[in-house]
């Protein structure tokens, strides 16, 4: 059985019950900020004293820990590497062996890159850990996104979990044959080989049976819609996503003035 | 007008020479229950999505004959109509959950909300297909903590909720247990009782063909049988069924071979159930004493 839905834990936690459009609002503005803001240390500041506090706020820091340890960090570690060994800056190199050389500028780059994608990343792993795919989708729908386009987003969010469900029943089978998955990482990585076949063929076939049945369920059709069940919109958070889009709009106006060559 | 007919429906897929179906024609009426039987590949699956809009708008197949269904020409009316005349359930019930709700009771509503049904509309709607497919103990459960037989049942309740005239089940029941399968036909019987008529597929008819009025066998996309269940499944059928990799239910099966043996009153119709079968043996052997 499948009990997991893309990213989202079900939790008693502060932004499980929040409208989704208030988070989706919230995360905007925060990656807004990262971007805007013109120092290097922003967005890291914004990841530690904002993003990681909502974490544990929502009662999935270890999750979004876990998640952002293993998916961002590898990708941190090779951007340094690419920016910080073959940078082409012109700046004097703070370390120099063969072709490779280590420059300040370049560090510099790579860290404003690196503090970016760590808050647009981390930001949505928080944002999809604390809502329900449905209730995202249900919201979109109702501010007028197409339901094509919803159950787009709602079958990106959900595809991941349903691959490593179908990989482990076909690792399960070809265990059950004899098939050697565990020991070293040379046989591990082996043993996926054979999986990517009946992976993706089946993946395939999930795919056409899925749009089926949502083809079936009329989702489809253009008009409006209507929904059983009513996601609250308290007052304070209309006022709250209208406070974003004023920091948004401020923001860019800062960064505009800063920038203008008076 | 039957409810659903077609005459001489022939059907390819893109880039396929070789017709899925051939020269099929079939009338349904509101309440009746067809139920087609056939090897894979034998055409049932093509049948159920011409009946359902979806050989033509989604496979892009070519269809040549006449189709209706529920009024509606399901080959060139536009999909929305007529999903809503004809709902499908699938063969796998881990693919008809759409995700999009974190419930059963959400699930089951999605169809209903998308055609943007009154909210009272669609809670009637989803009580009434709860009841129907006894899921009312599980409305408040995620949809992807069910077992395969309660997944199939909320995939049946989902389409229900749509109120279709004409319900296609293609091979549902094939990855349910014995008692999930008791429970679909239970539920098929209610429908046909309430005026919705079905179109189920199997490769063997199993428990169904008691309850059909209807039964077509496919061999290769072409109709080899059309009749009541008795006409179809009758002695002198046996080579035709056996061509088509089909097979009697294992009841009136033990009646050909009990005839052979003096065990089944000659002449007596084959039996569709246990209990039938249990009165023509009694029969036959008061007569073979």
């Amino acid at each position: 059985m499948n009990e997991s839905i893309a990213l989202y834990r079900e939790r008693p936690g502060a932004l499980h019950g929040r409208n989704p459009a208030t988070k989706l609002a919230a995360a905007l503005t925060i990656l807004a900020a990262a971007f805007l803001a013109p120092w290097i240390a922003a967005p890291f500041a914004l990841f530690a004293g904002i993003i990681v506090p909502l974490a544990f706020a929502g009662r999935v820091a270890g999750a979004f820990l876990k998640a952002v340890f293993l998916l961002y960090l590898p990708f941190a570690f090779f951007l340094f590497l690419i920016h910080g060994l073959f940078h082409p800056s012109t700046d004097a190199a703070l370390w120099r062996v063969w072709i490779f050389s280590v420059q300040p500028e370049a560090l510099r780059f790579a860290a404003g890159v690196a503090g970016r994608t760590l808050v647009m990343f981390s930001v949505f792993v928080l944002l999809f850990l604390t809502t329900h795919p449905g209730r995202l989708m249900q919201e979109l729908q109702n501010r007028g996104v197409s339901g094509l386009a919803a159950y787009v987003i709602c079958a990106t969010l959900q595809i991941l979990p349903l691959i490593r469900e179908r990989a482990r029943t076909i690792q399960e089978a070809q265990t059950a044959r004899g098939f050697a998955v565990g020991g070293s990482v040379l046989h591990r990585l082996r043993a996926v080989l054979p999986l990517l076949g009946p992976l993706f063929h089946g993946v395939i076939l999930d795919v056409e049976d899925r749009a089926l049945a949502l083809e079936a369920r009329a989702v489809m059709r253009k008009g409006k819609r209507t929904f059983l069940t009513e996601i609250p919109d308290p007052r304070w958070e209309k006022i709250f996503r209208r406070g974003c889009l004023a920091a948004v709009a401020a923001m860019a106006v800062a960064r505009g003035v800063a920038a203008w060559p008076w | 007008m039957a409810l659903v007919s077609l005459r001489g429906a022939t059907c390819r897929y893109p880039q396929n020479k070789t017709p899925a179906l051939s020269d099929l024609s079939l009338d349904l009426e509101a309440g009746e229950i067809l139920l087609v039987l056939g090897a894979s590949g034998s055409g049932k699956s093509t049948l159920c999505r011409l009946l359902c809009g979806f050989f033509t708008h989604f496979y892009k197949g070519a269809c040549e004959g006449e189709a209706s269904v529920c009024g509606l020409d399901p080959r060139t009316a536009p999909l929305c109509d007529v999903i809503q005349r004809a709902g499908m359930v699938f063969q796998r019930p881990e693919t008809q959950i759409t995700g999009a709700r974190f419930s059963v009771r959400g699930e089951i509503a999605c169809g209903p909300e998308n055609l943007g049904l009154p909210r009272e509309e669609i809670a009637r709607r989803v009580d009434e297909a709860m009841g129907l497919t006894r899921l009312e103990s599980l409305a408040d459960r995620s949809p992807f903590s069910l077992s395969g037989g309660e997944k199939q049942r909320l995939a049946l309740a989902s389409i229900l909720a749509m109120r279709p005239g004409l319900l296609v089940l293609d091979e549902a029941a094939s990855q349910l247990d014995p008692a999930g399968e008791n429970d679909l036909l239970e539920v098929m019987r209610t429908l046909a009782e309430n005026g919705t008529a079905l179109v189920a597929t199997a490769c063997l008819p199993g428990k169904a063909a008691a309850l059909c009025h209807t039964l077509l066998v496919l061999d290769q996309g072409r109709p080899v049988l059309y009749g009541t269940p008795r006409e179809v499944l009758a002695a002198d059928k046996t080579r035709i069924l056996d061509a088509a990799q089909t097979a009697r239910p294992l009841c009136a099966q033990a009646a050909v071979e009990g005839s052979a043996m003096g065990l089944w009153p000659k002449n007596a119709p084959l039996p569709l159930n246990v209990e039938e079968a249990a009165e023509g043996f009694q029969a036959g052997e008061k007569h073979a004493f």
